[in-house]
């Protein structure tokens, strides 16, 4: 099967069957704009994803070749996140910096189903939390003034009862 | 381990709209204003129109009131909207009316989907007015655009008040986008005429699914409703009541022209056991493509079940049966499983005897493997859920 070189931001070249990172939409679209054949040796340059993450990814989407394409994301059907499953639960117990980095791969390489699990599992992250527990978790800086952050408190007031 | 992470530190905070928008769109309404008060950008991401396209909101105790402040701040996107409320306290019901004003209080409304779903039960002699004129206002604002009117969907089935010929006629005049309405509530009377209904469909021409009762149909309406220039009609629900004993029955060839005229209509007919019996073959017309079929009599139906075999054995996908078991309610059933090859569903309630129910399953064995029948031997310890067969 013809394979593909994936070459990430600091250096490191990846060989990967093409049919596997067909899922990103971002390579697919590299190749065929560019009009690079499948076995040429030109590595894909992707500058946004170091080696440690792009591995995951790699890792990702290879357990996931044979599923089928994603659906459209339909407006009117409730959005669930108790439906991951579990081997996508256990590829995402990393840390969070982990995390944080695989969204933006996610984003950057347009991998609807990588990305989806992954919003997901921060949205789980941030059920059940007050604000400043969500601050907490995420390292999130209050830059509201004095002023708004009360403004901000009283409006959502009704958020903190159970 | 060595962190797998470049060394800059995470800004969860300025991640890209895009994605915060879609973590924000898995959390519930109370859980996105709870994000909305830790930083500045994710509150300004909560701006997005897409997240609050579809908003579901649910008024069970006072506290819930407050969930009015989201539908202030986030209203004008709205969508599609549901309402859950258990109407027996006033407060919910306040509350429930006071989005319906909020909404009509907009300048520009985008309602496109409204559902409205009482969840407890009616205070004595409460016949819903204060929801009827809290809707024929927001019809009003929704008509404002004319032939650009938002709403395509109106599902009042859940609604327990009592609709007149006035309140359909709003709807009529202001809703000439409409694509779906179900006005199959549960209220003891059903005023709406068929003339009224007859007015809905020549205002709503793109109407593709009507749920309602078999009195507010004549076979005016159905000519009407088979009249070229409109969006095909694809599914008509007709519940039949006690009101049948002094009714018209809606006539052969009524029913071939709408057909003809609409040949992908499915159609669910519905009996309740307010219905006289002897009117149930009658109104079974073997001209109506009938999909589904509810005999909720509670009394012998097996000849009504071998009539609907005999007019409906290829169409027939789902059939829901509250009855008396006997030796000849088996037999039909199994005429059915026999003869009803696109039999996909089947909802019997009362018990069977376990030989014929694994002779069933054996005939329809697409239905074993979906699992899509209540079919007992015993009476279960479990009460039997009339209306929730499919987990709803």
């Amino acid at each position: 099967m013809p394979n593909i070189k994936l070459h990430s931001s600091d250096g490191e070249i990846f060989v990967v069957d093409v049919e596997i990172v067909k899922q990103s939409v971002t390579i697919r679209t590299m190749l065929e704009d560019l009009g690079m054949d499948e076995d040429e040796d030109e590595p894909v340059p992707l500058s946004n994803v170091n080696s440690a993450i792009l591995k995951k990814v790699i890792q990702w989407c290879t357990f996931h070749k044979d599923d089928p394409p994603p659906p459209e994301d339909d407006e009117n059907k409730e959005k669930r996140t108790d439906d991951i499953s579990s081997w996508d639960a256990e590829f995402l117990k990393v840390d969070q910096g982990t995390l944080f980095e695989l969204i933006l791969a996610a984003n950057y390489l347009d991998i609807k189903g990588l990305l989806d699990v992954t919003c997901k599992t921060v949205a789980n992250m941030i059920k059940g939390k007050s604000p400043e527990e969500i601050r907490k978790t995420f390292n999130i800086k209050n830059d509201f003034t004095p002023a708004e952050e009360e403004q901000v408190r009283k409006e959502n007031e009704w958020c903190e009862e159970k | 381990m060595a962190s797998l992470t470049q060394s800059f530190y995470e800004d969860w905070a300025n991640l890209p709209d895009p994605i915060l928008t879609q973590i924000f769109s898995y959390l519930s309404v109370v859980e996105r204003c709870r994000v909305g008060a830790t930083c500045k950008h994710w509150q300004q991401c909560l701006e997005t129109p897409q997240l609050w396209r579809s908003f579901n909101c649910g008024f069970y105790l006072p506290a819930h009131g407050k969930l009015f402040r989201c539908v202030e701040q986030y209203g004008h996107f709205i969508s599609r909207l549901t309402i859950f409320l258990n109407q027996k306290e006033a407060e919910n019901r306040k509350n429930a009316i006071a989005v319906l004003e909020h909404l009509s209080s907009l300048e520009n409304i985008h309602l496109s989907y409204l559902s409205i779903v009482f969840k407890g039960e009616n205070p004595l002699f409460y016949g819903g007015h204060e929801f009827i004129l809290a809707l024929q206002n927001l019809l009003i604002k929704i008509g404002e655009k004319k032939e650009k009117s938002t709403l395509k969907h109106l599902n009042l089935s859940g609604l327990l008040a009592n609709f007149n010929d006035d309140f359909i006629d709003r709807i009529s005049a202001n809703c000439p986008n409409l694509e779906y309405l179900n006005i199959l509530n549960k209220i003891l009377v059903c005023s709406v005429s068929p003339y009224c209904i007859m007015n809905l469909v020549l205002k709503c021409k793109k109407l593709q699914v009507l749920h309602l009762y078999h009195t507010s149909l004549s076979d005016d309406v159905l000519k009407a409703l088979a009249e070229p220039g409109r969006k095909p009609l694809q599914r008509l629900g007709v519940v039949c009541r006690r009101h049948e004993k002094y009714g018209d029955d809606l006539t052969s060839e009524a029913w071939s022209g709408l057909l003809h005229a609409n040949p992908g209509l499915k159609v669910e007919l519905g009996f309740d056991h307010t219905c006289p019996l002897h009117r149930i073959s009658e109104i079974m017309k073997p001209e109506i493509p009938v999909q589904e079929l509810h005999l909720a009599t509670f009394t012998r139906i097996y000849p009504e079940i071998n009539t609907a075999v005999a007019y409906y054995e290829h169409t027939l996908e789902k059939l829901v049966v509250q009855t008396r078991p006997s030796r000849e309610l088996q037999e039909s059933l199994l005429n059915v499983a026999q003869r009803c090859k696109k039999l996909k569903a089947l909802y019997v309630y009362c018990v069977l005897e376990k030989e014929v129910i694994d002779r069933i399953l054996e005939l329809c064995p697409l239905m074993r493997e979906t699992r899509n029948y209540i079919l007992k031997w015993t009476m279960d310890p479990e009460p039997w859920t009339v209306g929730k067969e499919e987990g709803d």
